[in-house]
This record gives structure tokens, C-alpha cells and sequence, in this order.
């Protein structure tokens, strides 16, 4: 901080030295002793008072013997300049320019100045810093979406080349199966009981190798995303009824017990019917594989939002460390004998794959030596998700081959009044009756789908605008029909339209909408 | 263009990526140290007219190496270019202070490296020519 440098009265008390006042008072190498003024009224010594220096009618007072004191004459009148004139000796020098002050507040602009450039020179080091990371970083993440890109197209290449590889093994496997079985059945001349028993171990082992290429191209058809689900609302429980029974005999040869639990009401899951089989029938097969004696139980629980399928067994369990990598490829941890039920080391893998497609989750629980138990979830959805996850799915087809994709939904607002009105079959035959009339009006490859009280369609290689026009046409016929019906009282109907790429670039932007 | 060019970086694998994107961009003169301590008295033995320096060092700090051979040579000092595998503004603004030339993203193709060379030549900021 600047030292207090020099001392100054200000004389006179006009407009002029309330400015100076205002500029020098609060400045730190300058000290005011005071305003001197014949007038005590004066603007200069106001403004002098408000601010707490001291105020006077002559110099005296303000004159100290041991320092230095300048006046700043600011007066007009002659009198008080030869007042001051006598004044100015040794200690005390007036002067009516505003030089030294000046002066000082030169100097500290100076350093103000310096301050300022050492400052903006820190702040240019700092950018500089700045900027070199940010090309830093913008280097590193290209490198970065380089070597994805990589590793996914080394993703893909592997998805091929075991697709290709497990096609292509097929084939041969057909031709030796089908060689052997004739040999061990005679049809190629006759054989010893003991040749016999030796084709047959091959055959066993070739049905084997058939297993686990098909078991592979499931799973690389899940990994490449390829695999497609064909979802519909389906009894769940029937589905598992109908998966336990083809164990029956495999269960009773082994003397085990099944014990199925289901909830009182019947549950609608929308699931690919095909697909969860596949999962029951994995799960249930282990379980029986493993199991010697005691009981396999199954359970289905609804868990309002989801429905939670579990298969328990009172088999040898598994160790807690084996529990996470039991899903991963080819993990087997228990030694089957009997060739006919060795795995491929896949089968979870797979039902992983089927169960997170339709966004469910699948986890063991065991305990070594008592038994094991896996349960999976599978969401249920009402009927406006189910229309949703439909109109999805049938996006996504679509967008695979196309460019242009329109969506056109139709929905019957107070289905559920007509459905009062009419009865729950009635009603839903009219709807049906309604999407074959809407039906008429799309082009021949086209098609209404209906799912609980809306209906919807896919219109390939159409605009939005086509797609607009194309609703108001279906929707005055929809209307009519309503009306001649009697029914447009009760219902109406509202509609949505969504184009690909015009309303959003994906499925998920787009469905969010609906 | 034929100034002598020392790299400071305990990591072979990195001393090897510099020194093939220098002799890319026309260095053969080139010598290494693997620390700090190496790297500054081969600095006063060798007079590099570049020094490619690692901020991350067994011993001295980059950014310590850096200062030490830009006030020991005074207007005489070699261009330096600190390299570094961790991006950082603290670390760039510290390399800037410590009176760096260049600071720039360890990578495998080396990019950055060459564009602080080719901005080198550009500017000629070398004081030996």
C-alpha cells in the first residue's frame, strides 16, 4: 500500500474543490487537513463536513511546523492569493496546479498498470493451459471413438464369423449322423452288439456337437442383436404348465418330485413364447440334471409391475464364488456322467440373453449341498405399454430396410363405456370390425394391428404429410362407421401420427412420444 | 532443421514413440535420459537445441527439469516440449509457468507431438539458428 506522501489544504470551497475533494479523499497517499473558506457556507466545505475533514476561515490551524504542507489554491480573488503568497516558505508551498498530486496518481496508475499486465500476463497462461488440455482432450477421445469403432467392428467380425462357422458345420454334421445311424442300424450290412454300442456313444456325441452349434448360433444371434422377439400377451402360467410336463418322464425316471406354485388369478405376460420355453426348459433341465433326489419347485409370483418365474431344486448347489460367472460362456461346474445330459456350458448364457431381451433379470441363489435356485422377472406391461413395446418392435423391423418410416395410430377414447355398453366380446369385435374397415383404406401390403383399444400401423416409405393426409381419410371412415353404429355418443376416436426421421432418429425418441 | 534433440521419459515404450515421430519430422541427432537428474546434466553436456520432456518423472518433477534448464541457459535454453499421458489444465498451466515451449497429449500415433514439431519449425523459435 502507498504511504501517505503529502499533505495539502485545499482553498476555496467552490464546485472545484468538492471535485477534488470527491477525487483525492479517499485516496491513500494524500491526506486532506483541511478546506479553508471566508464563506463557512460554501459548497467545497458541505461537502468537506459530510465527509469528516476539517473545515476552516483561515490557514493557521491546518499549518504544522515539522511537516510539509501544500495548498491547493483553488481561490479567484486576489486578497487570498497574497495570503497564501506570505504563506509559502520552508515548510509550506502553495501551488495552484494540481502537479504533485498529479504526479502521485501517475505513479500508481503505473503500478495499476503493471499489476494489471503481470495479471492478463497469468490469465494468457492459463488460456494457453486451458486450450493445450482441451486439444489434449479432444485428441484423446478421438482416439478413443477410434478404437471403439474397432473393437466394434472386431465384435461383429467375431458375431459373423461364429454365425458362418456354426452354419456351415451343420451341414457335414447332418451328412455323419445320418451315416452312422444307418451303419448302427444295419442298413449298410450287419454289426457286431459290441460295434453297436461304440456307434452309438458316437451318435450320442453327435447329437451333442448339434446341441452346441445350435446352442451357438442362439447366442451369437443374441449378441449381434439379430435375435427378434415375437412378443404377445401369453398365460404364463399355462406356458410353464405346458414346459413341466414334457419333463414328466425324466422326472419320474429319476424319482423326483415337482411342486408348482401359482398365484390364485391367471397372469398376461407379454413374452415370445418360443423364447421363454427356452429359458423354462434350460432352467428346469439343470435343476433335474443336477438334482438326485427330493423335488424341483416351480413358482410363479406377481410382483404387480413384474411377474417373478423361480425353479429351485434340492440338488448339490453351487459354490458362492461360481454364482457370477454362472451366466458367462461356456462355465460348467458340474460333471454330468451321462453323455446324453452334458451341456454345452451355454444354456444360461443364453437364457441371460432371452430374459434381458425382454427386459427381465435373471440370478441364482444357492446354498452348497441343499440346492439351487433360479429366478427370473419379466415385466408385465398394460395394454398402453404393450402398444408401445409393439409399435416398437414393429419401428424396428422397419427401420432396418428403410429410410422413410410413418406410424399412424388410431385410439378409441371410452373403449371401456363400450365395452360396458356392448359387452367385453361385442366390443372387441367392433374394434376389429373398425380396423378392418380403416384397413381398407391403406395400400395392400399394409396392415392394422390391433392391441386392446388402439390399432396401429406401420406405413413404409410414406411422409408425414402422406401420413396426415392419409389419417384424415381413414378417420372420417372410422367416424362414419361410429356413427351409423349409433356409438358416436359414447366413443371417438383419437389418433397419433410419428415419422421416422422427421419426429425423432431412433425407436426410443420416437415411442417416447406415443 | 539438424538440431540435436534429448528425450526426457523413464518410459521406454514413450522414449521409443518419440523418438520415431522425431526422426518422421527430420531429427537424427538424437540422445535420451530416463530422469530428471540425467536429463538435466546431459542438457549442460550435450546442448540440445530440443528437449522433449515427460511431466512425470522418478525423480525431479517435469515441470522442476523444465524451469532448471530454461534459468540455467538464460536465452541460450533449448525449445522444450513437455509431454504428458494424464491431460491436464493444472499440469498445462504449471508446464506454461515453468517456462515450457509446447505441451501437448501422449498418443500412440504421436499427432500431437507432430503438430508441436511442425509448429516449432513453423515459428523457428529454436535459438541455435
Amino acid at each position: 500500500m502507498a504511504q501517505v506522501k503529502i499533505n495539502i489544504i485545499i482553498a476555496g470551497a467552490g464546485q472545484k474543490a468538492k471535485a477534488l475533494l470527491e477525487l483525492l479523499h479517499s485516496h491513500n497517499a494524500i491526506r486532506i487537513l483541511g478546506v479553508v473558506d471566508k464563506d463557512s457556507s460554501a459548497i467545497g466545505i458541505k461537502y468537506a463536513q459530510k465527509l469528516g475533514i476539517p473545515t476552516a476561515s483561515d490557514y493557521q490551524r491546518f499549518l504544522s511546523q515539522n511537516e510539509v504542507v501544500e495548498i491547493i489554491d483553488l481561490t479567484e480573488s486576489k486578497d487570498a492569493r497574497e495570503e497564501l503568497g506570505r504563506l509559502s516558505n520552508g515548510n509550506t508551498k502553495v501551488i495552484d496546479s494540481r502537479t504533485s498530486i498529479m504526479e502521485i496518481l501517475l505513479q500508481e496508475l503505473n503500478n495499476k498498470t503493471s499489476e494489471l499486465e503481470k495479471i492478463r500476463a497469468e490469465l494468457d497462461i492459463q488460456s494457453w493451459g486451458l486450450q493445450k488440455t482441451n486439444e489434449g482432450i479432444r485428441t484423446l477421445y478421438k482416439e478413443l471413438e477410434k478404437k471403439n469403432e474397432e473393437l466394434s467392428k472386431l465384435d461383429q467380425l467375431k458375431s459373423d464369423f461364429l454365425s458362418t462357422v456354426s452354419h456351415e458345420l451343420r451341414t457335414p454334421l447332418a451328412t455323419i449322423k445320418e451315416t452312422v445311424s444307418q451303419i448302427r442300424d444295419g442298413l449298410l450290412g450287419p454289426t457286431t452288439p459290441r460295434q453297436q454300442e461304440f456307434l452309438t456313444m458316437c451318435l450320442e456325441n453327435i447329437e451333442r456337437l448339434g446341441r452346441i452349434i445350435n446352442n451357438l448360433l442362439d447366442l451369437s444371434k443374441i449378441e449381434a442383436g439379430k435375435t427378434e422377439l415375437k412378443r404377445k400377451l401369453t398365460d404364463i402360467m399355462g406356458l410353464v404348465k405346458r414346459t413341466c410336463m414334457t419333463f414328466s418322464s425324466r422326472l419320474s425316471s429319476k424319482g423326483l418330485e415337482i411342486k408348482i406354485t401359482f398365484p390364485p388369478e391367471a397372469i398376461e405376460v407379454y413374452l415370445d413364447e418360443d423364447k421363454i420355453i427356452q429359458v423354462l426348459n434350460n432352467l428346469i433341465g439343470n435343476s433335474v440334471k443336477f438334482t438326485k433326489q427330493g423335488f424341483i419347485g416351480i413358482s410363479v409370483i406377481d410382483k404387480g409391475d413384474f411377474i417373478e418365474c423361480s425353479v429351485s431344486d434340492t440338488g448339490k448347489g453351487i459354490r458362492e464364488e461360481d454364482l457370477e460367472r454362472l451366466f458367462s460362456k461356456f462355465q460348467q461346474f458340474g460333471q454330468a456322467v451321462d453323455p446324453e445330459e452334458k451341456g454345452t456350458g451355454l444354456g444360461l448364457a443364453i437364457s441371460k440373453g432371452i430374459v434381458e431381451l425382454h427386459r427381465g433379470k435373471i440370478w441364482a441363489e444357492s446354498k452348497l449341498g441343499q440346492g439351487t435356485r433360479f429366478i427370473f422377472t419379466l415385466p408385465k406391461y398394460n395394454s398402453r405399454q404393450v402398444l408401445k413395446e409393439r409399435i416398437a418392435d414393429s419401428l424396428r423391423a422397419g427401420l432396418r430396410t428403410q429410410e422413410l418410416i410413418s406410424v399412424l395410430v388410431f385410439e378409441l377414447s371410452g373403449f371401456s363405456a363400450l365395452q360396458e355398453k356392448l359387452g367385453r366380446q361385442k366390443a372387441g369385435s367392433f374394434l376389429n370390425e373398425l380396423a378392418r374397415i380403416l384397413e381398407e383404406g391403406l395400400s395392400n401390403r399394409e396392415r392394422i394391428i390391433v392391441e386392446a383399444d388402439a390399432m396401429f400401423s406401420i406405413l413404409k416409405e410414406t411422409t408425414k404429410a402422406q401420413a396426415l393426409s392419409l389419417k384424415d381419410r381413414l378417420l372420417s371412415c372410422g367416424t362414419e362407421f361410429l356413427k351409423k353404429n349409433g356409438l358416436d355418443r359414447e366413443t371417438a376416436i383419437a389418433w397419433r401420427v410419428l415419422n421416422f426421421p422427421e419426429d425423432g432418429s431412433t425407436v426410443e425418441q420416437l415411442c417416447a412420444d406415443l | 532443421m539438424a538440431k540435436k534433440v534429448l528425450v526426457i521419459d523413464d518410459n521406454e515404450q514413450d522414449r521409443k514413440i518419440a523418438e520415431r515421430y522425431l526422426k518422421k519430422s527430420g531429427y537424427n541427432d538424437i540422445i535420451m535420459a530416463v530422469n530428471g537428474q540425467e536429463g538435466l546434466s546431459k542438457v549442460n553436456a550435450e546442448n540440445p537445441g530440443l528437449v522433449i520432456l515427460d511431466t512425470m518423472l522418478p525423480d525431479i518433477l517435469g515441470f522442476e527439469v523444465c524451469r532448471k534448464i530454461k534459468d540455467s541457459k538464460g536465452p541460450q535454453a533449448p525449445v522444450v516440449i513437455m509431454m504428458t499421458g494424464a491431460v491436464d489444465a493444472v499440469d498445462a498451466v504449471k508446464a506454461r509457468q515453468s517456462g515450457a515451449d509446447d505441451y501437448c497429449v501422449k498418443t500412440a500415433d504421436g499427432g500431437p507431438l507432430l503438430a508441436a514439431l511442425k509448429n516449432i519449425s513453423d515459428k523457428d523459435i529454436d535459438p541455435h539458428t
